[in-house]
């Protein structure tokens, strides 16, 4: 499935439960993301690298069981990187990146619910 | 056959939660969520599940340790535990340990939801054999290498606290107890499973030190807070130096709780405190019988002098007698200082000034005392010498350099001499010393006497016969 386009009917076919068991995941993926990204951002500043790759694992967790993956990939590279290099200037980037995937899937998102 | 229906479903994410309840509620099945491993604990506490389905990775509480904590309770462990893991991947090679009755690996929701209710459906049917011991849905994961690294750091880190000599032990923000390790089971007597989910300040008997350490916790800002160090936190026959410091601020919330084991420490510290104590009541004991002594003699020459017929004799056991007196004086100011092998040498000498300032106001005769402002330390054997000095400079002065006036300045001076040292001076403006004592060999016993102490110290003296008396003492650099 493509982050870009909302099919609702469709994705929760996909998934195999209900259009409104869907609704009501994203709209809980979108409310806790939201707090997991403020908490990362936050983890980014503190250069706490440990507490960066894991709610980067969170987040890509959560947007991969709703096989939201460009979402999903964009968290494990900042996992990747928090782990290997530390928070550096990539991480900013990276997490830059993140955010900006998840703004444009959640303005899309949003009509639907 | 086993009944099951109440199921407890534990994960952090909202969205695995709500997917799980709304799926085994549409099976028949009546369920519970829990959020984080505590809740978890306490919502078996409050009502035991016939199922509890956990995540492996939450923060604090991971899922790991909830299941160790569930099997370990005599009132939990028949609880059958399904362990749903989003690393099932990365721990292929890690043994399932055998308490967990199925290890479903995080996959697809599709195929997650139906392996999970035929997992289920097995376990009603006492089919627990075929899942003990390996993860499933396992084969349709790619490893991440880099949540292998994570985990393997992890369990690194965990290898360090757990070898650690101090006790170390993790708590959220209610104060509850999410890890705790090996040394810190040994501190409360307590197995981990005891300590985990437990209230920190609960350890401890004394509602005192209860609200003194939930004080602390709640202060506690980005700087680590240290209680204990006057020996008062006593667990058992231990003293403990609890550290508590901010591993993050949340959410979670999670403070590190550092326990040093400072009963030996503090022991030895008290030990040392009382033979200090000791060793100051032998000192003022000593001091005391040296006065005593000084006083006996200074008696005795008193006696001496009075029972002497000859006039010569009187005046020289006169002369010793004041002089021993001198001593008594310089030896109490020193005991007064309360210092014993560097003394202020400025603030002995203001002291040594006031005292025979008071000494001599009967004759009318007054002291002068420029002595800087600055604390210079000295050792007691420079500063004996030098209060000798200064007593025998001032006596000779009161006794001669005014004779036939009805009153007198005595100036004593200490200050720096430029050159990285510091002098002395004793001067009057009186009457001037004798001609005939400008030899030495004329000079009288006081002023040998000044010329013996002045030599032990290294300093050296000038007389200055301009206006009055002076003599000048170059002490040197007298610190060393």
């Amino acid at each position: 499935m493509d982050d870009t386009g909302f099919d609702i009917p469709q994705a929760a076919a996909h998934l195999e439960i209900s259009p409104e068991l869907y609704k009501r995941l994203a709209r809980l993926f979108l409310e806790d993301t939201k707090t997991q990204m403020s908490n990362l951002e936050a983890a980014i500043e503190r250069e706490d690298s440990d507490q960066v790759a894991r709610i980067a694992h969170h987040v890509a967790g959560s947007a991969e069981n709703l096989e939201l993956f460009v979402l999903g990939n964009a968290a494990r590279r900042i996992m990747s990187e928090a782990n290997s290099r530390g928070t550096t200037g990539s991480v900013h980037r990276q997490y830059g990146e993140l955010r900006e995937i998840f703004s444009d899937f959640q303005r899309k998102l949003q009509p639907y619910l | 056959m086993r009944r099951i229906h109440k199921i407890l479903v534990v994960d952090n994410s909202p969205v695995m939660t709500t997917f799980m309840g709304e799926v085994l509620e549409q099976a028949g099945y009546s369920v519970r969520i829990a959020n984080t491993g505590t809740a978890a604990l306490a919502a078996v506490e409050e009502e035991k599940p016939d199922l509890a389905l956990i995540d492996r990775v939450m923060p604090q509480i991971d899922g790991d340790n909830v299941c160790r904590i569930l099997h370990t309770r005599p009132d939990t462990r028949d609880i059958p535990l399904i362990m749903i893991s989003g690393i099932a991947a990365e721990e292929s090679g890690t043994p399932v340990r055998e308490y967990i009755s199925a290890y479903l690996a995080k996959t697809p929701l599709p195929q997650l939801k139906s392996t999970l209710l035929q997992v289920i459906s097995d376990l009603e049917q006492g089919k627990d054999s075929e899942y003990r011991g390996r993860i499933i849905g396992n084969e349709q994961l790619q490893e991440r290498e880099i949540t292998t690294e994570l985990l393997e750091s992890t369990r690194q880190l965990h290898s360090f606290i757990a070898a650690s000599p101090n006790g170390v032990l993790e708590i959220d923000g209610d104060g509850s107890i999410v890890f705790a390790n090996p040394q810190a089971h040994t501190i409360f007597d307590l197995s981990g499973i005891q300590l985990v989910a437990r209230q920190f300040t609960r350890l401890f008997d004394s509602t005192e030190l209860r609200s003194r350490l939930e004080r602390a916790i709640a202060s506690l800002g980005a700087e680590p807070q240290r209680l204990g160090d006057d020996g008062s936190i006593q667990v058992g026959d231990r003293k403990l130096l609890i550290s508590f410091s901010r591993v993050h601020r949340g959410p979670p919330v999670s403070i590190m709780v550092l326990l040093q084991d400072i009963t030996a420490l503090y022991e030895s510290r008290r030990e040392t405190q009382s033979l200090l104590e000791e060793k100051e009541l032998l000192l003022r004991e000593v001091q005391h019988r040296v006065k005593n002594n000084l006083n006996s003699i200074s008696g005795m020459l008193q006696l001496a002098a009075a029972a002497s017929s000859s006039p010569e004799a009187q005046k020289a056991l006169s002369e010793s007698e004041a002089r021993v007196r001198s001593v008594m004086r310089i030896y109490d100011t020193l005991a007064g200082t309360g210092e014993h092998r560097n003394i202020d040498l400025t603030a002995f000498l203001r002291k040594l000034c006031d005292e025979m300032g008071l000494l001599f106001a009967d004759n009318r005769i007054r002291t002068v005392c420029n002595v800087a402002d600055e604390a210079v330390r000295v050792p007691v054997t420079t500063a004996i010498p030098i209060g000798l000095i200064l007593n025998e400079l001032v006596t000779n002065a009161s006794k001669y350099a005014f004779v036939g006036r009805e009153t007198g300045t005595v100036t004593i001076s200490f200050e720096r001499d430029g050159k990285g040292g510091f002098s002395l001076s004793v001067s009057d403006d009186g009457v001037g010393l004798p001609e005939d004592t400008t030899s030495r060999s004329r000079e009288g016993f006081g002023l040998q006497l000044v010329r013996a102490q002045a030599q032990q110290i290294g300093a050296e003296i000038t007389i200055d016969r301009s206006a009055g008396t002076a003599f000048l003492i170059d002490l040197g650099d007298c610190r060393t």
